[in-house]
């Protein structure tokens, strides 16, 4: 009995013994199925990542190359796979299983889109979008129009103390160099190292240096001219009206053009209270000067120094708005160009006229024999529809110069609307035979 | 009655016993994932890192002109395509090679 008793008691000790490891080898089992898995998916991503970012550059690599007649080639594609061995829980043994990596990247690279204003021998703007117009069936190519997003024009005597106002206004400039040659503005620069007229000097006595005490007046300039190109986005070939109105603001408004100075220079949240304050006081002294007129105390356009013309003979009323008075200002030229209220649309306009040429080319044959009977027919149906594309019409060339006559109302006139045919073709050719 | 008490004085503990060996190799698991997670971490961090860096580079380069083989092969470089831009994965630093046993943290 007691011998009965101890071996029920020892091999319910025995049933018991090891519980925790298996216990842990069960659940370890499925911890360490979830973590294989992650690690799998980990080093798979890496790999993934890796392809995707070299088949990339790949193909932009072949974008970037130009053929055997050196035009560029603009596209390029590139595809590849790749066999990989990574962990696999399901495997025996939890070895490696083949994976495949497999990565495909297209790149299409304008090659129009690197060129600058700020490199003089390029075309006269930055081009920004492109549209493109489908203009015909099989053996007629894309057709393509280069909206250029600033146009650029030349002012003459621009006073180097007004530069800043220019840049605030806008942006980037480029100046006649001594050299005769567009060279971007540097305000570090020395006067001499651009083409400059001397707009005001004054004359100081000196001494030769001889012993006859004789002396000669030295003409010393305290203002020079500079000759300026200005990218102007009011002379894009596709401008935009508030764009172009908050430009010639800027130039007429100084409160206006130093309010828009303080909230593009982000002055108020600068750290410290001396940078602030010089950031602000930047602002006032670079708006409180003036550009070649219209400016904020001349109205008049004058051809000989080249304004902004859009601007010209512009008018501002005090208006009493919710939140105070405002002077608000009116541009007539600005107006005249964009076709007054409502405003013209530059671009492409959505609503094309159509004209359709139905069954130009029509045959219909009709044979007769004893044992069939067949009918031929072939048609040509052609179709053009015509989308107008309104733009100023600058000079697409290193001029930069718009015709217009030099005078503002000109320059507004210069606009044009061009009648872009897109054609479509069908072609239709059948023939049914009835058999007798 | 004394053989039952010995029998249950040896089992004590075994519970804690299977839990630490067992617990070893947990650890040694779980310590080697994590360092294979740092390692995915730091490269794929890495790599993106540097394509971002020369991205403006890479995308401006000048059309030149250029046959395309028509077997691309890669050269010592890992370079493929004439005056492709990739990032460098050989330094060591940036982009170590998987190994759970060496420690850098």
């Amino acid at each position: 009995m007691f011998i009965a008793a101890q071996k029920t008691t020892i091999l319910k000790m025995h049933a018991s013994a090891g519980q925790a490891l298996i216990e842990l080898a069960v659940f370890g089992a499925i911890f360490l199925i979830i973590l294989s898995v992650l690690i799998r998916y980990g080093i798979q991503y890496n790999l993934q990542q890796k392809a995707e970012m070299t088949t990339f550059r790949r193909a932009l690599a072949i974008a970037s190359t130009a053929d055997s007649t050196g035009a560029p080639r603009g596209r390029g594609s590139y595809a590849a796979m790749r066999d990989v061995y990574l962990p696999d829980v399901q495997e025996p043994l939890g070895s490696v299983s083949p994976a495949a990596i497999g990565t495909s990247a297209s790149v299409i690279r304008d090659p129009l889109q690197h060129m600058s204003t700020m490199v003089p021998s390029s075309a006269y703007s930055d081009m920004q979008t492109a549209v493109r117009v489908n203009s015909g069936g099989a053996t007629k190519r894309f057709r393509r129009f280069k909206n250029w997003a600033t146009g650029y024009r030349i002012e003459y005597s621009v006073p180097h103390l007004s530069m800043p106002k220019y840049v605030e206004i806008y942006g980037n400039l480029m100046v006649k160099d001594s050299a005769d040659q567009w060279t971007p503005w540097n305000p570090d620069a020395e006067m001499s190292a651009y083409k400059t007229i001397c707009l005001a000097s004054h004359q100081v006595l000196r001494s030769t240096g001889g012993e006859d005490g004789s002396s000669y007046y030295e003409t010393i300039c305290d203002l020079y001219g500079l000759e300026v190109r200005v990218d102007d986005v009011c002379l894009a070939d596709i401008p935009d009206y508030a764009s172009c109105y908050d430009q010639a603001h800027g130039l007429v408004d100084e409160a206006f053009c130093r309010d828009k100075c303080i909230k593009s220079g982000q002055c108020n949240i600068l750290s410290s209270s001396a940078a602030r304050t010089e950031c602000r006081n930047n602002c006032t002294s670079a708006c409180a000067a003036r550009t070649n007129p219209p400016n904020q105390i001349n109205t008049t356009y004058d051809p000989d120094l080249g304004g902004a013309w859009y601007a010209a003979r512009y008018e501002s009323a005090t208006h009493t708005f919710p939140n105070g008075a405002r002077r608000v200002y009116t541009f007539p030229v600005l107006d005249s160009l964009f076709g007054a209220s409502p405003t013209k649309k530059f671009g492409l306009g959505a609503d094309g006229t159509s004209r359709s040429d139905h069954f130009e080319n029509q045959t219909f044959h009709k044979a007769e024999t004893p044992a069939q009977y067949v009918t031929q027919e072939a048609a040509v149906w052609n179709e053009t529809t015509y989308s107008n594309m309104t733009t100023q019409e600058n000079v697409d060339d290193t001029t930069g110069l718009q015709p217009g006559g030099n005078t503002p109302d000109g320059y507004a006139a210069n606009v044009g609307v061009m009648s872009i045919p897109s054609e479509v073709s069908v072609r239709l050719n059948q023939t049914w035979q009835t058999n007798r | 009655m004394m053989i039952e008490k010995w029998i249950r004085l040896e089992n004590k503990g075994q519970a804690t016993l299977e839990l630490t060996v067992s617990l070893i190799f947990v650890m040694l698991f779980l310590v080697g994932s994590i360092k294979i997670f740092l390692w995915l971490n730091e490269s794929m961090v890495n790599r993106q890192v540097d394509y971002e860096a020369n991205r403006s580079y890479a995308a401006s380069r000048p059309f030149t002109q250029v046959d395309i083989p028509d077997v691309v092969q890669t050269d010592e470089a890992g370079l493929a395509i004439p005056g492709e831009v990739l990032v460098d994965e050989s330094d060591k630093a940036r982009y170590p090679d998987l190994n759970i046993f060496e420690s850098k943290w």
